[in-house]
């Protein structure tokens, strides 16, 4: 250390020399111990003057022993509490002047040179924390943020040569306290001193025991200086941190410097840090709802129900990735399907994890064979505790429809009403509560209602998705609007029936984005139990001829000649060979579905085939019916029989398609699945 | 049940004559003797299907099986005498241009020495 400060920051001193000369009219110099010039005009000076230099150290401004008139005066230059050269005032002033003049000049350079007397241990030390804090980019866990400001405090203590101190950082309210030596907490008395710098923002210096006492009443006996500083970080948390027991002189100027510095690392390593793990807390999140909404999704029912005579239509759409409408399709028996719809109160994951419980839970109550009234107080009450304890409940109804019969037998818990078209009046009935929602009470099966259909009419369940959906000035779709679209749409298909209730559920809401969940089933019936196939050309009054018989492949001769003799008695046969070929083709035809009724339907099981022979004015109509698995007709691949190897089978549909004028398929009709051809004995477009 | 009898030319020739009705029950019955004639070193096969009043796709699909039965020993497989309704089937589904079809058994063995 020396005064070479002065030479590196002339600025320091010049100032001091002018303001002297333009008050005494004198100038100044400053030298070093040795009496070598670092600053100032030597031509002030007489000759010789360094020998007049003192030789021992001065404590105290004095005159310089100079034998000349002119007077000279020599002051000590203390710099931190050492000799480090003397201030030089040629020509008349007050002593006490100079000896302040000197004693400033000392303490201006005491600053300086506790700044730049750091600055080589902090160019270290700062790369050092500029390491850390590029490792602390990506630090995932709050454990890993505090050993990382661990080493940081660690770090400042030893640059600034402070004995002891903290760090406090309060995050989500929780105080996380970091201390020097690992594994001790927060005492009271630090507690203390981080509310009192948490009150006040910013740095607080203090080097004498008063203050320090006055701040931090219960500050430890030996502690006479403090340094701290209390930063917010973002709005997610805020810091304190805490140097003690500075050696020597106390915190200077620029240790505040520093620690402001570091802080405001420290900061940004907080608010990475924390941010981070914002985001990958919102990431895991949404991977979560991600996961739920597939594994719902996963749970709704694949297709849609294929009964005769009854048509269906869904649309399913949640409001956010999972929702808590479900609903569900389930089998009962050879002629009854269970539909069911619901809505669980909440959203999100917990909502979705209920829904899929709901489910299935209603899905094996179901499977009992219990009606819809005893199926919801049977899941009511398994499920009563478990949505009670998650303060949920669910609205449902199940309905069960007989589709020989047309009657619907339902059960509905608090959900909103399902609404009957009836066509015959062309107006809406009510499928309203039978019974309060799931979770509730406790409640003994009601009595199941049950409803007729009719041809043409048609049945919706929904969920409060639709009635309350809200336009852009609050107003609610209600019920009104929902029958509106429906009864527009009467004579409509099921689908065209869920299209027309989305539509005008989207106008009605225009830009309003969806808040909640929306389900609808639309199930109609179709308008007529007679299918349009039945009405061909008009019966004669013959009688027509039935069989059963076992489907074995040796029946075959025998329907080939049932077949051949109600042809043979057309009365509209054409006579020669386009007669024997109208009977082959008839005969050929049957003869292919009955092939694979029994090599495909029953799978050469056994079974029975059905038939009857209707003759026609001008042709015959061919029923047919089997109790076997049922097939998509449209499946079967179209053979192709030029290009490509050749195929021993796959003809037999192609063929009959090809000669018959009516081949028309039903799985699953009351009496069986049912093939109708029909041909008829004058060529017809 | 089908009638079915063989008849022999030469060694590798042969006539198979179907009497009955050529469907699904009858398929398998006909499948398997165009597996033992081609077992026995028959090449040449001609079919003889006057006695054969109907045929259905079952019954085509069992022609095409002794086709590709024979074709795999490069041998072949030749079809005389078609009722008017199973010739109505064989063009209703193209086959008749897969198979060889004559008029007769004799003119189907005389296109062997041709």
């Amino acid at each position: 250390m020396s005064l070479a400060i002065l030479q590196q920051k002339p600025e320091l001193f010049s100032r001091l020399i002018d303001r002297w000369l333009e008050i005494t009219g004198g100038r100044l110099l400053a030298v070093d111990e040795a009496g070598e010039l670092i600053i100032g005009d030597e031509a002030a000076m007489p000759e010789g003057w360094r020998e007049w230099l003192p030789q021992t150290a001065l404590d105290q401004a004095v005159p310089l022993a100079c034998p000349q008139s002119e007077s000279f005066q020599i002051a000590p230059l203390n710099v931190e509490g050492a000799l480090m050269g003397y201030l030089i005032a040629a020509g008349d002033a007050p002593t006490a002047m100079f000896k302040w003049s000197a004693e400033a000049l000392g303490a201006l350079l005491s600053a300086e040179q506790s700044l730049q007397g750091m600055t080589d241990e902090l160019i270290s030390a700062w790369d050092q924390l500029e390491l850390v804090c590029r490792v602390t980019q990506a630090l995932a866990s709050t454990a890993d943020l505090l050993a990382v400001l661990r080493s940081i405090l660690a770090e400042v203590r030893r640059v600034l040569n402070a004995g002891n101190g903290f760090l406090v950082l309060e995050y989500e309210g929780d105080l996380k306290y970091v201390s020097v030596e690992a594994n001790t907490t927060l005492s009271p008395r630090e507690r203390q001193l981080y509310h009192r710098l948490q009150r006040a923002e910013g740095m607080f210096l203090y080097n004498d025991i008063e203050t320090v006492r006055e701040f931090w009443p219960d500050a430890p006996a030996d502690l006479v200086n403090l340094l701290g500083i209390h930063l917010p970080i973002a709005d997610l948390a805020q810091a304190v941190i805490v140097l003690t027991h500075k050696e020597g002189r106390g915190f200077t100027a620029g240790d505040g410097k520093l620690l402001t510095a570091v802080a405001e690392q420290i900061a940004a390593i907080v608010t990475n840090t924390l941010l981070y793990q914002q985001v990958l807390a919102q990431e895991r999140m949404q991977r979560e709802l991600e996961i739920a909404a597939e594994i719902q999704f996963s749970l709704l029912p694949r297709g849609l129900p294929q009964i005769p005579g009854v048509e269906f239509a869904v649309a399913s759409l949640p409001a956010t990735e999972v929702g808590g409408d479900f609903y569900d399709f389930i089998p009962l028996d050879e002629d009854r399907l269970g539909i069911v719809v619901g809505d669980v109160a909440g959203k999100g994951v917990p909502a979705a994890m209920f829904t899929s419980l709901v489910r299935t839970i209603l899905r094996v109550e179901a499977g009992y064979g219990h009606s819809p009234q005893h199926v919801v107080a049977q899941t009511n009450q398994a499920l009563m505790q478990d949505l009670q304890h998650a303060e949920m409940f669910v609205t449902t109804l199940v309905a069960y429809l007989d589709w020989h019969d047309l009657a619907l037998v339902y059960a509905n818990a608090g959900h909103t009403p399902g609404l009957w078209w009836r066509a015959d009046r062309s107006l809406f009935e009510w499928l309203g509560s039978t019974t309060p929602p799931l979770g509730v009470k406790f409640a003994d099966p009601g009595e199941d209602r049950v409803l007729k259909f009719s041809p043409g009419d048609f049945a919706v369940f929904y969920t409060d998705g639709i009635t309350e959906a809200l336009s852009p000035n609050d107003q609610l779709f209600g019920s009104e609007r929902l029958q509106e679209a429906l009864a527009a749409h009467a004579g409509s298909t099921a689908d065209d029936l869920v299209q027309a209730v989305l539509s005008a559920v989207r106008t009605f809401r225009r830009n309003a984005s969806r808040s909640d969940d929306l389900t609808l089933i639309a199930m109609r019936i179709k308008p007529s139990v007679v299918p349009e196939y039945d009405q061909v050309a008009p019966a004669l009054d013959a009688a027509a001829v039935e069989f059963a018989l076992p489907a074995d492949l040796q029946s075959l001769d025998t329907i080939s000649e049932r077949v051949t003799q109600a042809c043979r008695a057309l009365p509209s046969l054409p006579a020669a060979s386009a007669g024997d070929d109208f009977v082959y083709l008839v005969e050929l035809a049957v003869s292919e579905i009955c092939t694979n009724i029994i090599q495909h339907a029953y799978r050469m099981a056994g079974g029975e085939v059905r038939g009857r022979l209707t003759p026609l004015a001008e042709g015959i109509q061919v029923d047919l019916y089997d109790d076997g698995e049922s097939f998509d007709p449209n499946a079967v691949p179209d053979p192709s029989y030029r290009a490509g190897p050749l195929k021993e089978g796959g003809y037999g549909l192609h063929i009959v398609r090809q000669i018959m004028d009516k081949v028309v398929y039903q799985a699953q009709t009351p009496n069986g699945n049912h093939w109708r051809l029909v041909k008829y004995t004058t060529p017809r477009n | 049940m089908m009638n079915i009898t063989k008849r022999n030319t030469d060694e590798k020739t042969c006539v198979i004559s179907l009497d009955g009705t050529l469907n699904a029950r009858s398929a398998d019955q006909v499948k398997d003797t165009f597996r033992q004639a081609v077992g026995e070193g028959m090449r040449r096969v001609v079919l003889d299907l006057s006695s054969v009043p109907f045929i259905d796709s079952s019954g085509l699909a069992a022609l095409v099986s002794g086709l590709k039965t024979l074709n795999e020993k490069n041998g072949s497989l030749k079809l005389a005498s078609l009722q008017s309704q199973a010739d109505l089937l064989f063009k209703l589904t193209m086959f008749d241009k897969v198979f060889e079809i004559f008029a007769d058994v004799d003119a189907a063995l005389a296109s062997y020495s041709s």
